[in-house]
Order: C-alpha cells, then sequence, then structure tokens
C-alpha cells in the first residue's frame, strides 16, 4: 500500500516535470513583450520553473522515505481498492466520447451502450443490478436525449 | 482539434455515401438551398449582445418562414470571438455555416491578434449599427476631448492613459485621436465593457472607449460621455458632440455583421442576405434593437466589404506610424 | 435596504422560491449521499442553465451551496463518511455520538449549529458586502494582482497537507489556464500549434474534470468499499432552545470565524470548520472530550463550515474574487449569464446581487425544514448504490461539457483533467488550491501587466501603494512562516540535546 503511494508522488512528480519541460519549450516560440514591459512568456515560465522545482523536491522526498514508512492505512481503505475497475470504467468513458466524436453513433445509442457496460463493470455482474442498469441505460439515453434538446435547449452530439 | 477533423471527415464521407446514393436512386435536379438547418455560429458566450441579436434573428426568420428551414444557433465563445470566426473561415463553404460579429475582425488582424481578416470570408451583410464614443468619470474634470488632449500634453510620453481591450477597436480609437492631435495617450488592458467601466469609474485610467448603449446602461455608475464617433448626433445623446464637431475627424460605429467561409456560391449568399434583410422589417426585431440601443439599419455585402477596406486601411495606418507598442 | 428588502418580496413568489427550494433540496441530498459533493452538483448544473434567467438561475446554485455543505452532516455523523468535504471535522464527534446511540440528538445539534452559522453569515454579508463593493471600486491593477497573489499563498498554506504541494498545485493551476490567447494582450501562447486550444481549457471542463471526473474514477477503484451506517432511532432531533445555552458561546463565535475565513478569497469550508473546531477545542473545559463525540465539537465544525459559504461570497459579489473553489463555479455562472462580476455588480445588477444574498438567508431557513422534517429519509435513501450513480454522473459531465461550445475537446478535456485530478490525489496534493489558482491565474496576469502598463514598467506600486503592501507582506509571512517554525524548532531540540 505505502509503496504504491509513494510511486504516484514520483510518477506524477516525474510526469510535472516532463510537461513544464515541453511548456518552457513551447514559450521559447511566445513573440517578445508588444504592449506591456512583461510579455506573455514571462509568466508562464516561472510557472514552469516553480513546478519543476516543488515536483523535484517531492519526488527526491518520495524516493528517500520510500522504505522507512510504517504501514499506516489510509481511513476508510479497510477493502481493498480495485485498480482495475478503475482502469476500465476510464477505457468505457474514453470509448464512450470516441464513439460519439468519430459520429459512429449518436447521443441516444452511445449513451445506452456506455451506461449499460460500465453499470455491468461496476456491479461486479450482479444480475439483479444488470437489469437496473440496463433499465438506467434504456431511461437516460432516450429520456436523456428528450430532456436536454427539448427542455434545456443543449447542443447533443 | 483532432476530433473535429475526423468529424468533418465523417460528415464529409458520409454526405459522399448520400449524395451517392441519392444521385443512383433520384432524378439528378438543382439541389435548393438551404436544404438542411443554417448553423449560425456565435463567437461569443451566451446572453451578450451578438447573442441576443442572433437569437432574434433567428426566431424572426423561424416564426416568418422567411428561409425554407430552421436556424440554429451555436455559442462557440473564446479568444475575443477569435476562435468562433476560426471555425466559420475553415467551415465548408456551402452556406449551411455562417457567423455573426463586430469589426473586432479587422482590428484583431491589423494588430496581429489573428492571421485572417474579412478578405477570408464572404461577407453576407450587416444588420444594425451601433457608435461608439470616448467616456469619462463624472467626477473627473475631463469633460471635453479638448480636456483629454490638454491632459495629455501636460503629462506627456503616454503617460495620460486609457482603458482598453487590447487588438479590439476600442484600443484604436483613442490612437487615431491621438494621431491627429500629434500627442499621445497610454493604453492599459482593462479588457471588456464592464472592466474598463471600472478602470474609468475607479479613477486607475482616464478615459475608455464605450458604446452607445454602455453610455445609457452606466450613467448610474459614473460614467459620462466626451465624444461620439459617429457621422451625427445620437437621438438618446443629444447633448453628446461627434467627433467632427470636436474637430477630429475619427469615425467608428460599430457593427453587427454576418459572414460565411470564402467561397460560398453568390446566390446563396444573396438568399441568406435576403432572408436577414427581410427579417430587420419584423416589428418585435425592431423592439428589440429599440431596447438594446442600436439603429436597425441593413447593409448588403458590397458596401460593408468596403467599408471594412476603408476601416483596414484606418487601423493599418496606426498599427505602422503610431508607436502603438510598450518601449521602455 | 429597499433593494433587500425588493428582492426578499421577490423571492417570496412562487417560481423564484420554488427555485430555492428545489436547489436547497438537491444540495442536501447531494451533501448526504456519500461521493457526492456540492461542487459536484453545481458544476453539473451550470450547463443546465444556460438558458434560464440569470436570477432564477444564480438563486438556484447558491441554494445548492448552502445545502450540500449542511447535507453533509448527515452521512458525517450517520457513516463517518463527510457526505461533502467541509464536515470532516464533524465526523470526529458526530460518528461517536451516533454510534454511542445518539444519532438524533448529535444530528439536533448539527442542524441547529448549521443554521446560526449560516443566518449570521447572512446577516455579516448583507450588512458588509456594499460598503466593501463601494471600497472596492478604488481598488487598482495592483491591488488586485497582490490580492489574487495572496489568496493563492492563502489557499495553499492552508490546505491539509504540505505546504509546498499545495503551492505545487496551486501554480500548477495557473499553469494550465495560460494556454490560448492570454488575457492581457491578445497574443496566442502554448497552443502546441492546435487551434482547439486558442481559446484555451475552459472553466467549466477543468472543473468538471477536476470536482466531478477525479471522484468518479476514485469512487469506481474503491468500489467494494462501503461504510457502516448508524440507523437513527426513535429520538427527537428537535432540541429545545434551553440545550442551546451552554452552546452560545461556541455558536457564535464559531459563526463569526467560520464567516470571516469564508471572506478570505479561496479558502473553502473545510478549513473554516478545521479552524473553529481547534478554537472550540482549545478553550473548551473539557478538550479531552473532543473527537469522542462532543457536543461542542459538532457545533463548532458545522457552525464553521455552514458561516463560511456565506462568507465566501462576500469577495464573490463584491469583488468577482472567489471565495472558495466552489465559489468559483458561481463566478463562472456569473460570466456565462454576461454578468461581469466586480465591484460594479452591485450598481449595475443589485437585482442580482440582492438576490443572490436574499437567497443565502433563505436557503438558510429552507435548509433547517428540510434538515428537521426529512432527515429520516434522506438517512434511509443516501445509500444509492454508486453502480448507478457512477455512469450517469459522467454522462451528465459529457452533455454539460459538450453544450458549452458544441466541442469534444471539451469533453475530452474532462476525462483529462479527471485523471489529472484523481492522480494528483494520490501523490496527496490537495485539488483546491490548483481550481483557485486556474481561476484567479488570468486576474492575476492581466492585473499585473496592466498594472505594469499603468506604471510605465516599474513595480514600485506594490510597495507604495497601502493596501498592497499589506496583501504582499501577508503572503510573504504565509510563505515564511512553517519554514521559520522549522528553523525553531530545530534549534530548540538542538539546545535541549546539548
Amino acid at each position: 500500500m505505502e509503496q504504491r503511494k509513494n510511486a504516484f508522488e514520483i510518477s506524477v512528480g516525474i510526469g510535472l516535470i516532463v510537461l513544464c519541460a515541453a511548456v518552457l519549450f513551447e514559450s521559447t516560440n511566445i513573440g517578445p513583450p508588444l504592449y506591456d514591459p512583461l510579455g506573455s512568456a514571462a509568466l508562464p515560465q516561472m510557472a514552469s520553473v516553480i513546478i519543476i522545482a516543488f515536483s523535484a523536491t517531492m519526488v527526491f522526498r518520495a524516493l528517500r522515505r520510500g522504505r522507512t514508512l510504517d504501514g499506516m492505512v489510509e481511513p476508510g481503505s479497510s477493502v481493498p481498492s480495485k485498480p482495475w475497475i478503475g482502469l476500465g470504467f476510464v477505457a468505457l468513458c474514453i470509448s464512450y466520447l470516441g464513439l460519439m466524436a468519430t459520429e459512429i453513433t449518436g447521443f441516444r445509442t452511445a449513451t445506452i451502450l456506455f451506461v449499460a457496460t460500465s453499470g455491468i463493470l461496476l456491479a461486479g455482474f450482479r444480475p439483479k443490478a444488470i437489469a437496473i442498469v440496463t433499465l438506467l441505460a434504456l431511461i437516460l439515453g432516450i429520456g436523456g436525449r428528450y430532456l436536454f434538446t427539448q427542455v434545456f435547449y443543449l447542443d447533443l452530439p | 482539434m483532432r476530433s473535429d477533423r475526423i468529424s468533418r471527415k465523417g460528415m464529409i464521407l458520409a454526405g459522399a455515401v448520400a449524395i451517392g446514393l441519392w444521385m443512383g436512386l433520384a432524378v439528378p435536379v438543382q439541389a435548393a438551398f438551404p436544404e438542411k438547418p443554417v448553423k449560425v455560429i456565435v463567437p461569443v458566450k451566451p446572453g451578450g449582445t451578438i447573442d441576443t441579436v442572433a437569437r432574434i434573428f433567428q426566431k424572426t426568420i423561424d416564426e416568418n418562414k422567411l428561409l425554407p428551414v430552421p436556424m440554429a444557433v451555436v455559442n462557440k465563445p473564446g479568444a475575443a470571438g477569435a476562435v468562433g470566426t476560426r471555425t466559420v473561415k475553415d467551415s465548408e463553404p456551402d452556406g449551411h455555416t455562417i457567423v455573426i460579429f463586430h469589426s473586432g475582425v479587422v482590428t484583431a488582424a491589423a494588430s496581429g491578434v489573428t492571421d485572417f481578416d474579412h478578405n477570408h470570408f464572404e461577407i453576407i451583410a450587416k444588420t444594425g449599427e451601433m457608435p461608439m464614443g470616448l467616456g469619462t468619470a463624472k467626477d473627473s474634470s475631463l469633460n471635453t476631448v479638448a480636456d483629454l488632449i490638454s491632459g495629455a500634453k501636460e503629462t506627456p510620453g503616454g503617460a495620460f492613459k486609457y482603458a482598453t481591450n487590447i487588438g479590439l477597436p476600442v484600443h484604436f480609437l483613442p490612437l487615431m485621436v491621438a494621431d491627429q492631435a500629434g500627442i499621445k495617450f497610454g493604453p492599459v488592458q482593462a479588457g471588456g465593457g464592464v472592466n474598463r467601466l471600472n478602470s474609468v469609474v475607479g479613477g486607475h485610467t482616464k478615459f475608455g472607449v464605450f458604446s452607445v448603449l454602455d453610455f445609457l446602461k452606466y450613467d448610474a455608475a459614473g460614467l459620462q460621455p466626451v465624444v461620439l464617433f459617429a457621422p451625427e448626433r445620437h437621438a438618446k445623446l443629444p447633448n453628446v458632440p461627434t467627433a467632427k464637431e470636436s474637430g477630429y475627424d475619427v469615425s467608428w460605429v460599430e457593427m453587427r455583421m454576418w459572414l460565411a467561409p470564402k467561397g460560398t456560391p453568390k446566390d446563396r449568399v444573396d438568399i441568406l442576405a435576403k432572408a436577414l434583410g427581410d427579417a430587420m422589417k419584423a416589428p418585435e426585431l425592431l423592439k428589440t434593437f429599440g431596447e438594446l440601443g442600436m439603429d436597425a439599419t441593413f447593409g448588403d455585402g458590397d458596401s460593408v466589404k468596403a467599408d471594412l477596406d476603408d476601416r483596414l486601411k484606418r487601423v493599418k495606418h496606426i498599427v505602422d506610424t503610431v508607436d502603438v507598442q510598450f518601449k521602455k | 435596504m429597499e433593494h433587500f428588502l425588493a428582492a426578499f418580496a421577490n423571492l417570496l413568489t412562487p417560481v423564484p422560491f420554488l427555485h430555492v427550494l428545489m436547489g436547497t433540496a438537491a444540495g442536501v441530498f447531494v451533501g448526504a449521499v456519500p461521493g457526492l459533493t456540492g461542487g459536484m452538483l453545481i458544476a453539473l448544473t451550470l450547463p443546465l442553465t444556460f438558458y434560464m434567467d440569470s436570477t432564477l438561475a444564480m438563486i438556484m446554485l447558491v441554494g445548492m451551496y448552502v445545502g450540500s455543505v449542511a447535507g453533509g452532516l448527515i452521512s458525517a455523523t450517520l457513516l463517518r463518511m463527510p457526505g461533502t468535504p467541509s464536515s470532516i471535522m464533524t465526523t470526529f464527534d458526530g460518528y461517536p455520538m451516533a454510534r454511542d446511540g445518539r444519532p438524533e440528538r448529535a444530528l439536533g445539534i448539527g442542524i441547529g449549529a448549521s443554521f446560526v452559522g449560516g443566518i449570521t453569515a447572512g446577516v455579516i454579508l448583507a450588512l458588509l458586502s456594499p460598503p466593501l463593493s463601494r471600497w472596492a471600486t478604488t481598488f487598482g491593477p495592483w491591488e488586485y494582482f497582490t490580492m489574487t497573489l495572496m489568496a493563492v499563498v492563502l489557499i495553499a498554506s492552508l490546505s491539509q497537507g504540505s505546504m509546498m504541494k499545495g503551492l505545487l498545485s496551486g501554480v500548477l493551476g495557473m499553469l494550465v489556464a495560460m494556454p490560448g490567447l492570454n488575457p492581457a494582450d491578445g497574443q496566442l501562447r502554448l497552443t502546441f500549434g492546435f487551434h482547439t486550444l486558442d481559446a484555451g481549457f475552459k472553466l467549466l471542463p477543468v472543473l468538471l474534470g477536476v470536482f466531478v471526473m477525479s471522484q468518479v474514477i476514485k469512487e469506481a477503484v474503491n468500489i467494494l468499499n462501503r461504510p457502516e451506517r448508524v440507523t437513527m432511532g426513535q429520538a427527537s432531533v428537535f432540541l429545545r432552545l434551553s440545550e442551546w445555552r451552554r452552546h452560545w458561546v461556541n455558536l457564535l463565535r464559531s459563526s463569526v470565524i467560520g464567516t470571516f475565513i469564508g471572506i478570505l478569497p479561496g479558502v473553502g469550508s473545510s478549513i473554516s470548520s478545521m479552524v473553529c473546531y481547534a478554537t472550540a477545542k482549545g478553550t473548551s473545559k473539557n478538550p479531552e472530550v473532543f473527537g469522542t463525540g462532543s457536543e461542542e465539537g459538532i457545533v463548532a465544525s458545522e457552525a464553521g463550515n455552514n458561516a463560511n459559504v456565506g462568507g465566501a461570497l462576500v469577495p464573490l459579489v463584491t469583488m468577482g474574487i472567489p471565495g472558495s473553489p466552489i465559489d468559483a463555479i458561481l463566478l463562472g455562472a456569473l460570466i456565462l449569464h454576461n454578468l461581469q462580476p466586480g465591484p460594479l455588480l452591485f450598481i449595475n445588477n443589485p437585482d442580482i446581487v440582492w438576490a443572490m444574498i436574499d437567497s443565502y438567508l433563505l436557503a438558510n431557513v429552507l435548509m433547517l425544514i428540510i434538515m428537521l422534517f426529512a432527515v429520516r429519509i434522506i438517512a434511509k435513501v443516501m445509500y444509492i448504490d454508486r453502480v448507478f450513480l457512477l455512469p450517469t454522473i459522467f454522462v451528465f459531465c459529457m452533455v454539460g461539457s459538450y453544450s458549452l461550445g458544441s466541442s469534444f475537446f471539451d469533453a475530452a478535456a474532462v476525462i483529462g483533467f479527471g485523471i489529472l485530478g484523481y492522480c494528483l490525489e494520490r501523490a496527496k496534493i490537495p485539488l483546491g488550491p490548483f481550481v483557485i489558482g486556474f481561476v484567479l491565474a488570468p486576474i492575476l496576469e492581466r492585473e499585473l501587466r496592466s498594472g505594469l502598463m499603468l506604471s510605465d514598467g516599474s513595480y514600485l506600486p506594490i510597495v507604495t501603494r497601502p493596501l498592497a503592501l499589506i496583501f504582499v507582506s501577508v503572503s510573504v509571512a504565509l510563505l515564511l512562516y512553517p519554514v521559520i517554525t522549522e528553523k525553531w524548532r530545530k534549534r530548540r531540540n538542538a539546545a535541549k540535546q546539548a
């Protein structure tokens, strides 16, 4: 448990450093100050440098602390977490968006598919839950479309 | 970006398939325009004046059946209108996607904020005008243009500041006055109308550019009009002199205009222009215009183009000759 | 005063009243359901209000804000799981009391304290806002610049965990706000060649991602985690007025502290409730009971977090600076409805401002009634299976973000910021500063660069303008405080060992 929490600090830190390096690189394309003495590049560069410094410190501390931690458990995490369900859920979210963005299906079909599959994933194949989830999918897909376009005048894919 | 591109490809593909099927099945006849809803892109957030104008046109055209299909208003706000206008510029030039905006199109181009101007579009028409003018705080001692000029002479080198929104007309109008008077005003970025109002009324800057509607709306907040950049005095502000009366040849009446992507067929542009022109005769539309303080003037594409060409030239002159940029 | 009364009279007509009632009820319910927060509810509702009347939209959102902070109390007490982050301190005493067989009394105390905190803050809000907004019109770019700077430092240093991580989060939020056409001179930057980034990341997708999507991912990961619950007995949640007598000092103190912490820009309800809790414990005759079921603890926490809501509305309506991360959404709502936040809002749109202030007071009254009479029902239905909630919330996220500009980029941004938010939280980096940094960065940059245009490039006004000097001094002091205390501690330890 502890090791994994450290892993998040380390990987997030490294990710941020890479991101800010890219920002610093991209900021060289920003033109010189036009109407004011500071210009548009100064603040992004300053922010990037601060983030790199803090991230590096965080990674360094996490690495040093690595082995010496006692097995402190977060409150409420007595039940094992299921990273695979989370990952699967995110994957389904992305496919849902992808289905609509590529115009393979519209909002109605995509929503029904998404709610049904993700519900089944989260419910862990309990028959009763699956039945409710399927019903919910139909309500959200068909009713949602009506609600959003007719009542709230929103634009839907 | 990527999703947009894919979706457009998908759309073209679907369109091609549909047309293919249709050609195979039916006897080809001239497709009547418009055949599907006309999408009006509003490059600002829901609720602004441009949005209101777009929606009143949508309503009027639908209710009076001025087009055989409905109009769909879609907001694409961001970057002082550049996001929405760019979307339409890059759209399919079939008349089914158009944009409504103001002369910020030319000032943004002249000042280098965007890399395209009105020549990258087909101009459909202008619908409605609103004069702009200079405003100061009521509790200041600046009541005329002459006061502003002498103030700038007392604090030379651009130390006499005005509130601006960089790249838009409000940025360049004071510079045009300064250019003719042979003095310097210093711009201070404030942003939209209320931000400029705050800056001027709060005493942080000396003056700013506002529309007639702003002058009427912000009277209670302590804003007073000093001069209007209009050919003649405005009915609702009869005591405010025009720039010409004050001795400066600066005119800038803001307009609401409609643009289609470059290459949209002339007959389609004409159909749209006619629908807009007819809509402007509807009483309920005129009533909304009255509430917005806008003059219901209609202008066709050619006259608007000539006007915009002229404005672009004037702004370019300022950008090229006057020292608009910050120098230490 | 006339505006105040006129707005109240308007609020009591059926349509506005129903909107406040709906908002408050929805807020209480969502606040009570573990895993759903007020921020989520308000962010998800915002797109639905695009074509609503702006006053109705704002008063409904204010109702949601009030309801959700109060509703968190129910799950904090019965489940030892704060329904919203602001009720975290309530779990320490509410749950032990409930477990020991007094859940009704714990809830009754919490509800009463919430109400007093809310009303106190409402009165301060109504009295303080008009003069403050008049004063704020004299604030120039330098005052705004230093104030926003202070806000980011404040929330970073007051957030849980290390201050460095708080600052990291705040600065990252600011960086995320920077791509696109910048607010100062309209130049394009950091778009990496993508025109979809021209307008930058919009507020709503970022909020939906950080507030909503990250929680959805977290709940999906912990889907098997089911809280233990305490069921309510037959005892009444109504307390006699005389029973409040020994709490009144604590009540008033916590309400006032909560309000003023709320007024500090950027700082949210959870921090208020922590400070009030610590103060109550520090001044209590029996501090040892705190954490094992102390009524005083519940009073302090709940009065504090509800008072914070009202306090946090002060900088929002007077200066356009969000008083808490949730206020950032309300700020976005004002802008979406074309109401320019700032000191002139009081002059240009007095009807809206007063409607917000009055609806805050009304929402507190409605909250009291809803909570007292419906707490049993809410306690029964708040265990909705997350299996059904999570997909539904996500669908709402997608609809809300897409409808903003008919763009899939915004919808994709929700997922991206959700993943980012989840990872940041797992790395123990607080998300509050991120949101505040994101919202304030454009203001900060615009005001700094306007200030430099005004002073012709000189930074001197930071020290020559008195208010700016105060704000900067506070920021520097906040930054140095942990460093100095750490040094002192080390020196003292070294002295002890010698």
